[in-house]
């Protein structure tokens, strides 16, 4: 509470009010959520009990992350129309989502990705193979989104860095170990809430200081930026031209692999709803990067040179300043409220985005490594969630700390866009091929996801953005993975399918899953017999019976 | 809870022969009309945003070329494809709740199990 209290401005004080005033509320509404779980499909899918409509706020509130605020703003203010397309090619990831996997999902699923996977593939190694990776993008989401708390608090509130991100993890650890998946979406949507309406309210003012006219800002923007035309256009954030595609790539796929947005698939009752879910996550989040590209372009434009300086290298911190500069400037009443209160809004969807991969990857450790594997089917609910919330601990620790050593050199939507890649890369493939294609073998899924994710990953730590040394060096060219490791991924479910022999179990049960996914015809049903992971025996029938 | 219990119980005893709905011609005509939409809607998709993000690598002059002042033929194209999400989402959920679940519900009903819940919503 000292370095708190030592912070000297009034901007910081007022900061800190808000910012503990939003915890409190969400903290509330995690006690309330704590008292009414009873059931691990409580603590992990809300009882599949939310509505089309509150789900669609939530996975607006999931997707819409401090990268997507902060971090597409910064991109705007520095290389202008890239930064744009990053953003809006994440919302246009939503269409295949839509179409090939969330109401598949709603039909077929549990709790976790890998439920969906079981049900052709039951052995152990497929859920234990999904579980990793679901790990694996969960501890890059958390790296991400604890950099940008971290240096948020360091630079706007005065905290150390370290201290900022211990005790950002110190409440994600809370609301998700108390709350499960009520609490976590519910603060889901507060922040949603919150978060669309600070930027409705900040653009609504940029755009009035340009009487209105998008174009006089586009014009001001580029004028300011001394780049001239090419603000406007391609290139200036991704020189490399396949990169530019890659990353394009990486957005549009990432979804539908990305373990917390599928997870909130299985919280609502049926096909309906999650579809319904999606339209509404898709309007809003459309509006919400027009909102913010306006931020971003008018950063530039108001702010001007000025604002390099204060954005960062990174251009993470762009926002809160440009509301500063909008509500009267550094000093004034009305400069320090509108800072404190976009400052505030980052940290709570920081908050809530890890709590919701935390919770995703929790799941995945305890319902598919601990409960069907190690156990065989054999735990019980309450020790599920016992192993569950131990996990959320442990996952937490992991991202905390790598978080500390990671540093502050990313904009934290690049560091999303590598959690992307993963995804798309490692569980895309497998997941849409259980749904679609006959042949597939628990080999061939269990290689595809291994290969997606290692070849990502490897192919992450060789590219220019992690790989120290000048970005020339780097023995991998691309910023981003995509192009190679999506395409990699299908080639290795399918290679593995097709090498290693038929998979009986995984065919004769694909009548049932496409029957179930596209019909909703006992969803939910065969779960009783089927979460004995070790013991896989088929459920359909011939058709002679 | 108690709903999902009675379903469980419901196909368990039944033991729904799979095989039999797939090959069923009802099933094949939802599966065939669902796949038809996906198709098209996957197809428009496709080519607007491939279209997109392989003129920004490849046609930078193009993209950059100005259609009123600032506002260059890459936002145009972007707010274009933003459009293009909520008109495809939007014809699909359409498409989903008048012409997917009757038929699905029709379906179950014949093989008297519970199907997708019926919409009062």
């Amino acid at each position: 509470m000292t370095i708190l209290l030592g912070a000297s401005t009034p901007a910081r004080g007022l900061t800190i009010a808000v910012f503990l005033a939003v915890l409190a509320v969400t903290l509330g509404v995690t006690f309330v959520a704590a008292r009414r779980i009873h059931s691990a499909s409580d603590y992990w899918s809300a009882g599949h009990g939310i509505s089309g409509a509150q789900n669609g706020m939530a996975v607006a509130g999931e997707f819409l992350s401090a990268a997507a605020f902060l971090g597409v703003a910064g991109l705007m203010f520095l290389s202008g129309f890239d930064g744009y397309l990053t953003g809006i090619a994440a919302l246009l990831s939503f269409v295949p989502l839509l179409l090939l996997l969330a109401e598949r999902m709603r039909n077929a699923g549990r709790y976790t990705m890998a439920d969906v996977l079981a049900l052709r593939m039951p052995a152990g190694r497929t859920r234990v193979t999904s579980a990793v990776s679901t790990m694996c993008i969960a501890v890059l989401y958390v790296v991400a989104q604890s950099v940008a708390a971290g240096s948020l608090l360091e630079a706007l509130v005065g905290i150390p860095y370290w201290a900022a991100v211990l005790i950002t993890g110190a409440a994600i650890l809370t609301y998700v170990i108390l709350g499960g998946m009520v609490a976590t979406t519910w603060v889901q949507i507060i922040k949603a809430s919150l978060l669309l309406l600070g930027v409705a309210t900040m653009a609504i003012w940029v755009l009035a200081k340009f009487g209105f006219s998008p174009i006089r800002l586009l014009d001001r923007a580029a004028a300011q930026s001394h780049q001239g035309k090419a603000y406007g256009g391609p290139g200036l954030l991704f020189p490399n031209r396949v990169d530019e595609i890659s990353t394009g790539l990486a957005f549009v796929l990432g979804t539908c692999g990305l373990p917390h947005i599928m997870m909130r698939f299985l919280t609502v009752p049926d096909a309906r709803q999650a579809r319904r879910s999606v339209g509404w996550a898709v309007g809003l989040i459309g509006v919400f990067y027009l909102f913010v590209a306006i931020i971003g372009l008018g950063g530039r434009a108001i702010l001007g040179d000025a604002g390099v300086k204060l954005g960062g290298k990174t251009g993470n911190l762009i926002a809160p300043y440009l509301a500063q500069r909008l509500g009267g400037g550094p000093g004034s009443a009305g400069g320090d409220i509108f800072f404190a209160v976009i400052t505030a809004v980052a940290f709570t969807t920081i908050l809530a985005v890890v709590s919701g991969v935390v919770l995703a990857a929790s799941g995945a450790a305890a319902h598919d490594v601990y409960g069907s594997v190690m156990r065989r089917g054999q735990a019980s609910e309450h020790e599920e969630i016992r192993a569950g919330r131990l996990a959320v601990t442990v996952i937490g620790v992991v991202g905390v700390v790598i978080a500390l050593l990671a540093g502050k050199t990313f904009n934290v939507q690049i560091l999303t866009g590598l959690a992307f890649a993963v995804a798309a890369s490692a569980n895309f493939p497998a997941l849409l091929l259980s749904l679609t294609w006959r042949r597939l073998t628990t080999t061939g899924a269990v290689f595809g996801i291994l290969i997606g994710l290692i070849s990502s990953i490897v192919l992450i730590v060789l590219s220019p953005q992690v790989w120290s040394g000048p970005d020339s060096a780097a023995p991998f060219p691309l910023g981003n993975p995509a192009i190679v490791t999506v395409p990699l991924g299908f080639i290795a479910c399918i290679a593995g399918s097709l090498l290693f022999g038929r998979d009986d179990v995984a065919e004769a049960t694909f009548d049932e899953v496409r029957v179930r996914s596209t019909t909703g015809i006992g969803s939910e049903a065969a779960w009783s017999q089927r979460t004995e992971a070790q013991s896989p025996r088929p459920l359909a029938k011939p058709a002679s019976s | 809870m108690e709903e999902s219990h009675d379903r469980s119980s419901a196909i368990e005893d039944g033991q729904i022969d799979w095989h039999a709905i797939a090959r069923s011609s009802e099933f094949a005509r939802l599966e065939a009309a669902r796949r038809r939409v996906m198709f098209i809607a996957l197809g428009v998709f496709s080519v607007a945003v491939g279209a997109f993000l392989i003129l920004c690598g490849y046609a930078r002059p193009f993209m950059t070329r100005s259609v009123d002042g600032g506002l260059t033929v890459a936002y145009v194209w972007l707010l274009g494809l933003t459009v293009l999400a909520w008109v495809l989402v939007w014809l699909y959920l359409r498409f989903a709740e008048r012409r997917l679940e009757p038929a699905s519900a029709e379906l179950a009903q014949g093989l008297g199990v519970p199907g997708p819940p019926e919409g009062e919503r």
